[in-house]
């Protein structure tokens, strides 16, 4: 019976190896088209595109909307060009009295169960 | 300090037994969510544990009431470790991360299954010594296998350094006790 677990171990484990190595190669693949995709959308809020400030409801977006979706997609940006550590450096190099940016930054979500 | 205790029933592992099996659905929710096959392989090492520990064989000897809370202490502390700053790690950082995890908690799985219903916590002497399986190359495979998990939230996280310090000082704790407890001397045996 142990020799069955410790097989059935080693094939969640090759499996997961697998997939992990796959979804990094994917991302790899598609990362220059999705960087230009994202640099596109960016351009377009940026340079105060119509269409691309519209809402879902084909309304014009309002100030505090459009603020909020180019810092999304700034995010998003950043992330796919893997520019976070600059992004924290960044940040910490700024100056927040009333927040705790450290304990921000450090992370305080566990990565395990 | 050591103690012999008469044998009486353990009601401690029916208890460690429900831990490690609502472990196990918690990472069994974690894999529908994310789909991530990692978690397949950590619910099938808890719910190995929690058959083991139903089933665990009775202490004859058992270390102190110090090393018992110390190995509890190092048992949680995984839980504390930081995940990547706000969440934003890299693509490699997480695939080595990724990889590490899973080698170190295939080799925890092995280390679980080789014990079977010696398993436990606590430093305690429970029949025979085992020397099969992963036993036979390393006295300790099981914080083999954590401290090589580790070094991957170590990847995620720099900040993760004093954490691994303290589970890595705590585990050689903890192998000391062990080695007492089974009558070993340091030069028979090597972590």
């Amino acid at each position: 019976m142990k020799t069955t677990l410790k097989i059935i171990a080693l094939v969640l484990a090759i499996s997961a190896t697998t997939q992990s190595v796959m979804s990094y190669a994917e991302d790899m693949a598609n990362l220059p088209e999705l960087i230009q995709e994202q640099e596109a959308v960016l351009t377009s809020l940026l340079s105060d595109n119509k269409n691309a400030l519209l809402s879902e409801s084909e309304r014009a977006l309002t100030d505090v909307e459009k603020k909020e979706l180019i810092i999304k997609n700034m995010v998003h940006y950043i992330r796919l060009i893997e520019g976070q550590e600059t992004l924290l450096e960044e940040l910490k190099d700024q100056h927040f009295p009333d927040l705790d940016i450290n304990r921000i930054l450090t992370g305080k979500q566990s990565p395990t169960i | 300090m050591l103690k012999t205790e008469a044998i009486k029933i353990d009601y401690r592992k029916y208890l460690g037994s429900l831990i490690m099996l609502s472990f196990a659905g918690i990472a069994l929710m974690r894999w529908s969510q994310s789909k991530e096959l990692f978690f397949l392989l950590l619910a099938f090492r808890d719910l190995i544990a929690s058959f083991f520990l139903a089933k665990r064989e009775n202490a004859q000897i058992e270390g102190s009431k110090v090393m018992a809370i110390v190995a509890y202490l190092s048992s949680g502390l995984p839980l504390l470790y930081l995940s990547a700053p706000l969440g934003m790690e890299t693509r490699l950082n997480s695939l080595i991360a990724d990889l590490f995890t899973i080698i170190g908690f295939l080799i925890v799985t092995w280390a679980t299954i080789d014990l079977g219903t010696k398993l436990g916590v606590s430093p305690a002497k429970r029949g025979e010594k085992v020397t099969k399986g992963l036993y036979r190359f390393v006295s300790h495979p099981m914080y083999l296998g954590y401290a090589v998990a580790q070094v991957g939230w170590l990847v995620l996280n720099s900040a993760n350094i004093y954490l691994y310090i303290l589970s890595m000082s705590l585990f050689l704790l903890r192998t000391r006790a062990e080695n007492r407890v089974l009558g070993l001397t340091s030069t028979q045996y090597s972590v």
